[in-house]
Protein backbone atom coordinates (compact mmCIF):
# COMPACT_ATOMS: atom_id res chain seq x y z
CA UNK A 1 0.00 0.00 0.00
CA UNK A 2 1.30 3.41 -0.88
CA UNK A 3 0.04 6.97 -0.89
CA UNK A 4 2.00 9.58 -2.81
CA UNK A 5 1.40 13.32 -2.74
CA UNK A 6 3.30 15.27 -5.36
CA UNK A 7 3.40 19.09 -5.06
CA UNK A 8 -0.19 19.35 -3.91
CA UNK A 9 -1.52 22.89 -3.43
CA UNK A 10 -4.88 24.33 -2.46
CA UNK A 11 -6.42 27.79 -2.19
CA UNK A 12 -9.91 28.97 -1.31
CA UNK A 13 -10.45 32.02 -3.46
CA UNK A 14 -7.46 34.29 -2.91
CA UNK A 15 -6.52 32.62 0.36
CA UNK A 16 -3.74 30.10 -0.13
CA UNK A 17 -4.00 27.20 2.29
CA UNK A 18 -0.76 25.42 1.36
CA UNK A 19 1.38 24.67 -1.64
CA UNK A 20 3.87 22.07 -2.86
CA UNK A 21 3.04 19.40 -0.30
CA UNK A 22 4.87 16.20 -1.19
CA UNK A 23 5.35 12.97 0.73
CA UNK A 24 5.13 9.23 0.41
CA UNK A 25 3.31 7.02 2.91
CA UNK A 26 4.12 3.32 3.04
CA UNK A 27 2.04 0.51 4.50
CA UNK A 28 2.50 0.22 8.25
CA UNK A 29 3.32 3.90 8.75
CA UNK A 30 1.60 6.52 10.89
CA UNK A 31 1.94 10.12 9.76
CA UNK A 32 0.96 12.91 12.15
CA UNK A 33 -0.26 16.27 10.87
CA UNK A 34 0.49 19.12 13.26
CA UNK A 35 0.18 22.86 12.95
CA UNK A 36 -1.82 25.85 14.10
CA UNK A 37 -5.57 26.19 13.59
CA UNK A 38 -6.42 26.98 9.99
CA UNK A 39 -3.08 25.80 8.63
CA UNK A 40 -4.66 23.22 6.29
CA UNK A 41 -4.53 19.88 8.13
CA UNK A 42 -8.22 19.15 7.63
CA UNK A 43 -8.06 20.35 4.02
CA UNK A 44 -5.19 17.97 3.30
CA UNK A 45 -7.08 15.05 4.84
CA UNK A 46 -10.15 15.92 2.77
CA UNK A 47 -8.04 16.09 -0.39
CA UNK A 48 -6.71 12.59 0.29
CA UNK A 49 -10.25 11.41 1.09
CA UNK A 50 -11.45 12.77 -2.27
CA UNK A 51 -13.80 15.38 -0.80
CA UNK A 52 -11.79 18.41 -1.91
CA UNK A 53 -9.98 18.74 -5.24
CA UNK A 54 -6.39 20.02 -5.13
CA UNK A 55 -5.67 23.07 -7.32
CA UNK A 56 -2.20 21.85 -8.21
CA UNK A 57 -0.24 18.62 -7.95
CA UNK A 58 -1.38 15.03 -7.83
CA UNK A 59 -2.40 12.44 -5.30
CA UNK A 60 -1.57 8.85 -6.17
CA UNK A 61 -3.02 5.91 -4.34
CA UNK A 62 -1.71 2.39 -4.97
CA UNK A 63 0.29 3.72 -7.88
CA UNK A 64 -2.46 5.43 -9.87
CA UNK A 65 -4.26 8.79 -9.69
CA UNK A 66 -7.18 8.75 -7.28
CA UNK A 67 -10.54 8.24 -8.91
CA UNK A 68 -12.42 6.30 -6.33
CA UNK A 69 -11.36 6.13 -2.72
CA UNK A 70 -11.50 2.37 -2.32
CA UNK A 71 -9.66 1.28 0.82
CA UNK A 72 -9.49 4.75 2.30
CA UNK A 73 -11.47 5.33 5.51
CA UNK A 74 -11.93 8.91 6.71
CA UNK A 75 -13.48 10.11 9.95
CA UNK A 76 -13.59 13.83 10.72
CA UNK A 77 -15.15 13.71 14.18
CA UNK A 78 -18.41 12.92 15.94
CA UNK A 79 -20.01 16.14 14.71
CA UNK A 80 -19.93 14.76 11.16
CA UNK A 81 -22.31 11.93 12.04
CA UNK A 82 -25.87 12.70 10.96
CA UNK A 83 -28.08 13.42 14.00
CA UNK A 84 -30.78 11.14 12.54
CA UNK A 85 -28.51 8.09 12.69
CA UNK A 86 -28.57 5.45 15.37
CA UNK A 87 -25.40 3.64 16.39
CA UNK A 88 -26.87 0.39 15.17
CA UNK A 89 -27.69 1.73 11.72
CA UNK A 90 -24.28 3.39 11.33
CA UNK A 91 -22.43 0.17 12.19
CA UNK A 92 -24.77 -1.91 10.03
CA UNK A 93 -23.98 0.24 6.98
CA UNK A 94 -20.41 -1.01 7.14
CA UNK A 95 -21.22 -4.51 8.41
CA UNK A 96 -19.32 -4.03 11.65
CA UNK A 97 -22.21 -4.34 14.11
CA UNK A 98 -20.57 -7.15 16.10
CA UNK A 99 -17.31 -5.27 16.62
CA UNK A 100 -18.65 -1.91 17.77
CA UNK A 101 -19.85 -0.76 21.19
CA UNK A 102 -22.65 1.84 21.44
CA UNK A 103 -24.32 -0.13 18.73
CA UNK A 104 -27.84 0.40 19.99
CA UNK A 105 -30.99 2.19 18.87
CA UNK A 106 -30.06 5.55 20.43
CA UNK A 107 -29.95 8.44 18.01
CA UNK A 108 -26.67 10.30 17.53
CA UNK A 109 -28.49 13.54 18.43
CA UNK A 110 -29.06 12.10 21.94
CA UNK A 111 -25.48 10.96 22.48
CA UNK A 112 -22.84 12.95 24.35
CA UNK A 113 -19.99 14.47 22.35
CA UNK A 114 -17.61 11.80 23.61
CA UNK A 115 -19.94 8.95 22.72
CA UNK A 116 -20.45 10.28 19.19
CA UNK A 117 -16.71 10.37 18.82
CA UNK A 118 -16.37 6.83 20.22
CA UNK A 119 -19.03 5.51 17.86
CA UNK A 120 -17.48 7.12 14.79
CA UNK A 121 -13.97 5.96 15.71
CA UNK A 122 -15.06 2.43 16.53
CA UNK A 123 -16.79 2.07 13.16
CA UNK A 124 -13.88 3.68 11.28
CA UNK A 125 -11.32 1.41 12.97
CA UNK A 126 -13.44 -1.71 12.42
CA UNK A 127 -13.91 -1.08 8.70
CA UNK A 128 -11.29 -2.72 6.47
CA UNK A 129 -8.25 -3.11 8.82
CA UNK A 130 -5.86 -2.93 5.88
CA UNK A 131 -7.21 0.41 4.57
CA UNK A 132 -5.56 3.80 4.88
CA UNK A 133 -7.20 5.43 7.90
CA UNK A 134 -7.53 9.22 7.97
CA UNK A 135 -8.47 10.73 11.33
CA UNK A 136 -9.06 14.37 12.24
CA UNK A 137 -8.64 15.25 15.93
CA UNK A 138 -9.56 11.72 17.04
CA UNK A 139 -8.72 12.15 20.76
CA UNK A 140 -11.05 15.14 21.17
CA UNK A 141 -13.82 14.45 23.68
CA UNK A 142 -12.53 11.01 24.69
CA UNK A 143 -11.93 10.07 28.30
CA UNK A 144 -8.48 8.63 29.20
CA UNK A 145 -9.66 5.01 28.90
CA UNK A 146 -11.13 5.53 25.44
CA UNK A 147 -8.11 7.60 24.44
CA UNK A 148 -5.91 4.64 25.43
CA UNK A 149 -8.10 2.28 23.45
CA UNK A 150 -7.69 4.50 20.39
CA UNK A 151 -3.91 4.65 20.76
CA UNK A 152 -3.75 0.84 21.09
CA UNK A 153 -6.05 0.40 18.08
CA UNK A 154 -3.87 2.60 15.89
CA UNK A 155 -0.72 0.76 16.96
CA UNK A 156 -2.35 -2.60 16.28
CA UNK A 157 -3.51 -1.40 12.89
CA UNK A 158 -0.04 -0.70 11.57
CA UNK A 159 1.61 -3.78 13.08
CA UNK A 160 2.73 -6.21 10.41
CA UNK A 161 2.41 -3.40 7.83
CA UNK A 162 -1.26 -4.10 7.21
CA UNK A 163 -2.84 -0.67 7.32
CA UNK A 164 -1.50 2.86 7.57
CA UNK A 165 -2.77 5.96 9.29
CA UNK A 166 -2.69 9.72 8.85
CA UNK A 167 -3.83 11.56 11.92
CA UNK A 168 -4.24 15.31 12.50
CA UNK A 169 -4.21 16.46 16.10
CA UNK A 170 -3.10 19.16 18.52
CA UNK A 171 -2.58 16.53 21.25
CA UNK A 172 1.17 16.11 20.91
CA UNK A 173 1.50 13.55 23.74
CA UNK A 174 -1.11 11.27 22.18
CA UNK A 175 0.46 11.69 18.76
CA UNK A 176 3.92 10.88 20.06
CA UNK A 177 2.72 7.46 21.19
CA UNK A 178 1.78 6.32 17.68
CA UNK A 179 3.35 8.54 15.03
CA UNK A 180 6.42 7.59 12.96
CA UNK A 181 6.77 10.86 11.03
CA UNK A 182 5.25 14.33 11.27
CA UNK A 183 4.08 16.82 8.67
CA UNK A 184 4.41 20.30 10.17
CA UNK A 185 2.09 22.89 8.69
CA UNK A 186 3.10 26.54 8.86
CA UNK A 187 2.71 29.58 6.66
CA UNK A 188 1.32 27.71 3.67
CA UNK A 189 4.02 25.09 3.48
CA UNK A 190 4.58 21.67 4.99
CA UNK A 191 7.80 20.23 6.36
CA UNK A 192 8.27 16.52 7.07
CA UNK A 193 10.04 15.79 10.35
CA UNK A 194 11.16 12.39 11.59
CA UNK A 195 11.86 12.15 15.34
CA UNK A 196 15.07 10.36 16.35
CA UNK A 197 14.51 6.60 16.76
CA UNK A 198 15.46 6.38 20.42
CA UNK A 199 14.02 9.72 21.52
CA UNK A 200 11.90 9.69 24.68
CA UNK A 201 8.30 10.75 24.24
CA UNK A 202 8.82 13.94 26.25
CA UNK A 203 11.79 14.89 24.06
CA UNK A 204 9.76 14.32 20.90
CA UNK A 205 6.93 16.51 22.22
CA UNK A 206 9.35 19.25 23.24
CA UNK A 207 11.08 19.13 19.89
CA UNK A 208 7.72 19.36 18.13
CA UNK A 209 6.69 22.33 20.26
CA UNK A 210 9.96 24.03 19.50
CA UNK A 211 9.60 23.42 15.76
CA UNK A 212 6.05 24.75 15.78
CA UNK A 213 7.01 27.85 17.75
CA UNK A 214 9.95 28.62 15.52
CA UNK A 215 7.94 28.15 12.33
CA UNK A 216 5.27 30.45 13.77
CA UNK A 217 7.95 32.97 14.65
CA UNK A 218 9.31 32.78 11.14
CA UNK A 219 5.81 33.35 9.76
CA UNK B 1 -15.72 -2.00 0.95
CA UNK B 2 -18.75 -0.93 -1.08
CA UNK B 3 -21.51 0.87 0.79
CA UNK B 4 -25.13 0.62 -0.31
CA UNK B 5 -25.84 4.21 -1.32
CA UNK B 6 -29.60 3.86 -0.90
CA UNK B 7 -29.22 2.35 2.59
CA UNK B 8 -26.78 5.12 3.46
CA UNK B 9 -29.17 7.95 2.56
CA UNK B 10 -32.07 6.12 4.17
CA UNK B 11 -30.07 5.94 7.44
CA UNK B 12 -28.57 9.45 7.41
CA UNK B 13 -31.43 11.50 5.95
CA UNK B 14 -34.64 9.52 6.27
CA UNK B 15 -37.85 11.15 4.97
CA UNK B 16 -39.67 13.04 7.74
CA UNK B 17 -42.49 11.12 9.44
CA UNK B 18 -44.94 13.88 8.55
CA UNK B 19 -44.24 13.33 4.89
CA UNK B 20 -44.66 9.57 5.14
CA UNK B 21 -47.98 10.09 6.95
CA UNK B 22 -49.16 12.59 4.35
CA UNK B 23 -48.31 10.24 1.47
CA UNK B 24 -50.09 7.36 3.18
CA UNK B 25 -53.15 9.49 3.90
CA UNK B 26 -53.24 10.93 0.39
CA UNK B 27 -52.90 7.52 -1.26
CA UNK B 28 -55.44 5.81 1.00
CA UNK B 29 -57.87 8.71 0.90
CA UNK B 30 -57.45 9.09 -2.86
CA UNK B 31 -58.18 5.43 -3.55
CA UNK B 32 -61.27 5.58 -1.31
CA UNK B 33 -62.42 8.82 -2.96
CA UNK B 34 -62.10 7.42 -6.49
CA UNK B 35 -63.79 4.14 -5.57
CA UNK B 36 -66.66 6.07 -4.03
CA UNK B 37 -67.51 7.45 -7.45
CA UNK B 38 -65.62 10.72 -7.92
CA UNK B 39 -66.05 11.95 -11.48
CA UNK B 40 -62.90 14.02 -11.96
CA UNK B 41 -59.63 13.11 -10.27
CA UNK B 42 -57.59 16.03 -11.65
CA UNK B 43 -57.67 17.82 -8.28
CA UNK B 44 -56.38 14.73 -6.51
CA UNK B 45 -53.38 14.48 -8.85
CA UNK B 46 -52.72 18.21 -8.48
CA UNK B 47 -52.46 17.70 -4.71
CA UNK B 48 -50.21 14.70 -5.33
CA UNK B 49 -47.98 16.82 -7.58
CA UNK B 50 -47.80 19.57 -4.96
CA UNK B 51 -46.83 17.11 -2.23
CA UNK B 52 -44.19 15.65 -4.53
CA UNK B 53 -42.73 19.16 -4.86
CA UNK B 54 -42.09 19.13 -1.10
CA UNK B 55 -41.02 15.47 -0.95
CA UNK B 56 -38.22 15.89 -3.49
CA UNK B 57 -37.06 19.14 -1.86
CA UNK B 58 -34.79 17.09 0.34
CA UNK B 59 -31.64 19.27 0.33
CA UNK B 60 -28.05 18.14 0.00
CA UNK B 61 -25.24 20.67 0.46
CA UNK B 62 -25.79 21.62 4.13
CA UNK B 63 -25.58 17.95 5.13
CA UNK B 64 -22.66 17.32 2.77
CA UNK B 65 -20.73 20.31 4.14
CA UNK B 66 -21.42 19.12 7.68
CA UNK B 67 -19.64 15.87 6.78
CA UNK B 68 -22.74 13.64 6.97
CA UNK B 69 -22.08 12.17 3.52
CA UNK B 70 -18.28 11.90 3.78
CA UNK B 71 -18.12 8.11 3.29
CA UNK B 72 -20.01 8.47 -0.01
CA UNK B 73 -18.53 11.53 -1.68
CA UNK B 74 -14.88 10.53 -2.15
CA UNK B 75 -14.13 10.41 -5.87
CA UNK B 76 -16.05 11.53 -8.94
CA UNK B 77 -17.58 8.15 -9.80
CA UNK B 78 -19.10 7.68 -6.40
CA UNK B 79 -20.45 11.24 -6.40
CA UNK B 80 -22.41 10.67 -9.62
CA UNK B 81 -23.78 7.41 -8.23
CA UNK B 82 -24.62 9.00 -4.90
CA UNK B 83 -26.39 11.98 -6.47
CA UNK B 84 -28.50 9.73 -8.68
CA UNK B 85 -29.43 7.64 -5.65
CA UNK B 86 -30.28 10.76 -3.64
CA UNK B 87 -32.67 11.93 -6.35
CA UNK B 88 -34.17 8.47 -6.73
CA UNK B 89 -34.77 8.09 -3.01
CA UNK B 90 -36.35 11.56 -2.82
CA UNK B 91 -38.67 10.84 -5.76
CA UNK B 92 -39.71 7.24 -5.23
CA UNK B 93 -42.37 7.67 -2.50
CA UNK B 94 -44.27 10.25 -4.57
CA UNK B 95 -43.95 8.30 -7.79
CA UNK B 96 -45.20 5.18 -6.02
CA UNK B 97 -48.26 7.04 -4.73
CA UNK B 98 -48.86 8.42 -8.23
CA UNK B 99 -48.67 4.95 -9.79
CA UNK B 100 -51.04 3.47 -7.20
CA UNK B 101 -53.59 6.25 -7.60
CA UNK B 102 -53.18 6.24 -11.38
CA UNK B 103 -53.72 2.48 -11.58
CA UNK B 104 -56.94 2.76 -9.60
CA UNK B 105 -58.08 5.65 -11.80
CA UNK B 106 -57.23 3.70 -14.95
CA UNK B 107 -59.18 0.66 -13.75
CA UNK B 108 -62.38 2.50 -12.82
CA UNK B 109 -62.58 5.24 -15.43
CA UNK B 110 -63.04 5.30 -19.15
CA UNK B 111 -59.55 4.89 -20.58
CA UNK B 112 -59.51 8.24 -22.40
CA UNK B 113 -60.53 10.19 -19.32
CA UNK B 114 -57.73 8.93 -17.06
CA UNK B 115 -55.46 11.79 -15.98
CA UNK B 116 -52.48 10.11 -14.31
CA UNK B 117 -50.87 8.30 -17.23
CA UNK B 118 -51.25 10.94 -19.96
CA UNK B 119 -47.90 11.96 -21.42
CA UNK B 120 -48.39 15.51 -20.19
CA UNK B 121 -49.21 14.35 -16.64
CA UNK B 122 -46.17 12.08 -16.50
CA UNK B 123 -44.07 14.96 -17.81
CA UNK B 124 -45.43 17.09 -14.95
CA UNK B 125 -44.32 14.49 -12.39
CA UNK B 126 -40.87 14.25 -13.98
CA UNK B 127 -40.53 18.03 -14.04
CA UNK B 128 -41.55 18.58 -10.42
CA UNK B 129 -39.42 15.63 -9.25
CA UNK B 130 -36.27 17.02 -10.85
CA UNK B 131 -36.62 20.81 -10.72
CA UNK B 132 -37.70 21.03 -7.04
CA UNK B 133 -34.89 18.60 -6.15
CA UNK B 134 -32.35 20.72 -8.11
CA UNK B 135 -33.56 23.98 -6.54
CA UNK B 136 -33.15 22.52 -3.05
CA UNK B 137 -29.67 20.96 -3.54
CA UNK B 138 -27.79 23.99 -2.18
CA UNK B 139 -30.23 24.48 0.71
CA UNK B 140 -31.97 22.64 3.53
CA UNK B 141 -35.12 20.52 3.20
CA UNK B 142 -38.26 22.14 1.73
CA UNK B 143 -36.41 25.20 0.35
CA UNK B 144 -37.12 24.49 -3.33
CA UNK B 145 -40.82 23.83 -2.77
CA UNK B 146 -41.18 26.96 -0.65
CA UNK B 147 -39.41 29.10 -3.29
CA UNK B 148 -41.49 27.60 -6.10
CA UNK B 149 -44.75 28.08 -4.18
CA UNK B 150 -43.84 31.66 -3.29
CA UNK B 151 -43.05 32.43 -6.95
CA UNK B 152 -46.34 30.90 -8.13
CA UNK B 153 -48.37 32.79 -5.54
CA UNK B 154 -46.57 36.05 -6.33
CA UNK B 155 -47.10 35.76 -10.08
CA UNK B 156 -50.68 34.52 -9.83
CA UNK B 157 -51.65 37.24 -7.37
CA UNK B 158 -50.65 40.07 -9.69
CA UNK B 159 -53.25 40.89 -12.34
CA UNK B 160 -50.82 40.77 -15.25
CA UNK B 161 -49.23 37.54 -13.94
CA UNK B 162 -52.60 35.83 -13.59
CA UNK B 163 -53.62 36.87 -17.10
CA UNK B 164 -50.27 35.72 -18.45
CA UNK B 165 -50.74 32.26 -16.92
CA UNK B 166 -54.23 32.01 -18.43
CA UNK B 167 -53.28 33.21 -21.88
CA UNK B 168 -50.00 31.33 -22.21
CA UNK B 169 -51.52 28.05 -21.05
CA UNK B 170 -53.74 27.87 -24.13
CA UNK B 171 -52.19 25.39 -26.52
CA UNK B 172 -51.08 27.16 -29.68
CA UNK B 173 -51.81 25.86 -33.14
CA UNK B 174 -49.18 24.27 -35.36
CA UNK B 175 -46.53 26.54 -36.82
CA UNK B 176 -46.49 29.14 -34.07
CA UNK B 177 -43.13 28.49 -32.42
CA UNK B 178 -42.94 31.65 -30.27
CA UNK B 179 -46.29 30.83 -28.69
CA UNK B 180 -45.14 27.22 -28.30
CA UNK B 181 -42.10 28.39 -26.34
CA UNK B 182 -44.32 30.64 -24.21
CA UNK B 183 -46.53 27.64 -23.43
CA UNK B 184 -43.48 25.58 -22.53
CA UNK B 185 -42.19 28.33 -20.26
CA UNK B 186 -45.56 28.67 -18.59
CA UNK B 187 -46.07 24.96 -17.89
CA UNK B 188 -42.49 24.64 -16.62
CA UNK B 189 -43.23 27.49 -14.21
CA UNK B 190 -46.68 26.14 -13.33
CA UNK B 191 -46.68 22.36 -14.04
CA UNK B 192 -50.21 21.97 -12.65
CA UNK B 193 -51.39 23.34 -16.01
CA UNK B 194 -50.13 20.13 -17.60
CA UNK B 195 -52.89 18.24 -15.80
CA UNK B 196 -55.70 20.42 -17.13
CA UNK B 197 -55.11 22.81 -19.97
CA UNK B 198 -53.75 20.61 -22.72
CA UNK B 199 -56.87 18.47 -23.18
CA UNK B 200 -58.08 20.10 -26.37
CA UNK B 201 -55.04 19.50 -28.58
CA UNK B 202 -53.50 16.12 -27.71
CA UNK B 203 -50.96 16.10 -30.55
CA UNK B 204 -49.66 19.53 -29.63
CA UNK B 205 -49.77 18.60 -25.95
CA UNK B 206 -47.37 15.73 -26.62
CA UNK B 207 -44.89 18.15 -28.19
CA UNK B 208 -45.11 20.40 -25.13
CA UNK B 209 -44.73 17.33 -22.87
CA UNK B 210 -41.57 16.33 -24.73
CA UNK B 211 -40.18 19.81 -24.14
CA UNK B 212 -41.04 19.49 -20.46
CA UNK B 213 -39.30 16.10 -20.30
CA UNK B 214 -36.20 17.66 -21.86
CA UNK B 215 -36.25 20.36 -19.17
CA UNK B 216 -36.60 17.65 -16.49
CA UNK B 217 -33.64 15.69 -17.92
CA UNK B 218 -31.55 18.87 -18.01
CA UNK B 219 -32.44 19.60 -14.38
CA UNK B 220 -31.39 16.11 -13.30
CA UNK B 221 -28.11 16.36 -15.20
CA UNK B 222 -27.44 19.82 -13.76
CA UNK B 223 -28.02 18.46 -10.27
CA UNK B 224 -25.56 15.64 -10.80
CA UNK B 225 -22.94 18.08 -12.15
CA UNK B 226 -23.57 20.52 -9.28
CA UNK B 227 -22.86 17.82 -6.71
CA UNK B 228 -20.05 16.05 -8.57
CA UNK B 229 -17.78 18.95 -9.50
CA UNK B 230 -17.36 20.82 -6.27
CA UNK B 231 -15.34 20.81 -3.08
CA UNK B 232 -16.71 19.67 0.25
CA UNK B 233 -14.72 21.47 2.94
CA UNK B 234 -16.17 21.18 6.43
CA UNK B 235 -18.36 24.03 7.60
CA UNK B 236 -17.36 25.79 10.77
Amino acid sequence: MELELCRVGKSYGRQRVFQDVSFLLQAGEVLGLVGPNGSGKTTLLRIIAGLVWPDTGAVKWLGSPLRTRERIVYFAGGETLSPSLTGKRWAALFDVTERVALCDGRRVSRMSRGNRQRLGLAVACARDPSALLLLDEPWEGLDPVCGGWLTDSLRARVQGQRGSVIVASHRLHDLAMVVDRYALFADGSVVIWVPPKEAAMADTVNALRHLMMSSRGAA
Amino acid sequence: MKISVVRFFWATTPPPRTLVLLWTALTGGGVWWMLSGASDSTGLFAVCLYLQMFAVSSGFMPSARAGHFDPLLGGLTSRVRSTAAHWLLSSVPGVTAWVILGSVEWLISERGAAVAFRTSSLAAVALVSTVAWLLTLPFSRWAGAVMWTASLVTVASTQSGGELLQVASVVPQAGTEPEGLATLGTVVFCPFLLLTSLDQAPARADVVALGVLAVAATALLSGVCLVAWRDYPLDG
